[in-house]
């Protein structure tokens, strides 16, 4: 497991959760820290060239975005497994893909312009890979959602 | 299906140079202000407003969990009775390692109707959570979806949809 140093770790949890909505945010942040901007913005780079900081945004809500988007669980033969995955990862609009345990052994969820869309493209992916079952679980409603890890 | 689409309430070209995210550099809402023919005070005002309609969760960096020691995690699929969700809503609201809880649609060969994901430091720590939450709300049915493979995580792409 990776380390951080108690900058580090200072710098992850405000970028998460105290981000400035300022002019100069990593100023601010540096103020914060009690150490140079030019320090606090190479450290950002070096996280995210890391890998650890994937980006620095809006997480916006689905309702916000306006689309339609569900989660699909598929039942495919073990050796068409393989091939299923590059089908469905082939779509824009597939952002998690996965092979898990058990009896559905793909899982992945899709996001389309409209409901009709969604609909369209799932019976595409379904021509394609003629899985043995699915299932398409669209949310009801979100019990929670938290995005940030507290180090 | 939607009421009302907030996607068109903001401006979409706002969202979609919002959704690339910030750059680091010492004045970086400068960039996508000139971008949008606006000013750094105007779009911080439109996020702000974002954010206190409830489109936008957070503003912030978003990591990955893998890189911060959160190396296992697991998708649980639970059983729950309609009228006990709200009761497992309050089990899983305040603990930490789960990240997303989600009602979502069940069938009669396929009864699952909440969706958990769990993050810890190893498998067994997970397994732990999950067994916490099992006893808490005294329901044994679910079933455990470990990930075997990767095949893709990334950011939805809104100029490729």
């Amino acid at each position: 497991m990776r380390t951080f140093d108690a900058l580090d770790s200072q710098l992850i949890n405000l970028l998460q959760h105290e981000f400035p909505l300022t002019k100069e945010p990593y100023r601010e942040l540096a103020t914060r820290l009690d150490a140079p901007e030019d320090e606090i913005l190479a450290r950002i780079r070096r996280l995210k060239s890391d890998g650890v900081i994937r980006e620095i945004g809006p997480i916006f809500t689905s309702r916000m975005i306006g689309l339609a988007s569900t989660f699909v669980a598929l039942r495919v033969p073990k050796h068409a497994v393989d091939s299923a995955a590059r089908i469905i990862n082939s779509y824009a609009g597939v952002t998690h893909n996965y092979e898990r345990e058990g009896e559905y052994n793909i899982w992945f969820t899709i996001t389309a312009a409209s409901e009709d869309g969604l609909a369209s493209t799932l019976e595409e992916i379904k021509g394609k890979i003629h899985p043995l079952d699915s299932l398409v679980v669209p949310v009801r409603r979100v019990l929670k959602l938290r995005t940030n890890f507290k180090l | 299906m939607h009421e009302k689409n907030d996607y068109e309430a903001a401006d979409s070209r706002t969202i979609r140079c919002l959704h690339r995210g910030l750059a680091i550099e010492s004045r970086p809402f400068l960039t996508l202000a000139q971008e949008l023919g606006t000013t750094e005070d105007a779009l911080l005002e439109v996020i702000r407003s974002l954010i206190a309609d409830g489109l936008i969760r957070r503003y912030g960096a978003v990591v990955r969990h893998t890189q911060v020691g959160y190396s296992s995690n697991v998708l649980v699929a639970w059983k729950i009775p309609e009228q006990r969700i709200d009761e497992f809503e309050a089990v899983i609201r305040d603990l930490p390692e789960v990240s997303h809880g989600y009602e979502r649609a069940s069938y009669a060969e396929w009864p699952y109707n909440v969706y958990t994901m769990i993050h810890g430091h190893s498998k067994d720590e997970c397994l732990g959570v999950v067994e916490r939450i099992s006893g808490a709300i005294k329901i044994e049915e679910y079933i455990l979806l470990f990930t075997k493979r990767e095949f893709k995580k990334r950011k939805l792409d809104l100029e490729e949809l």
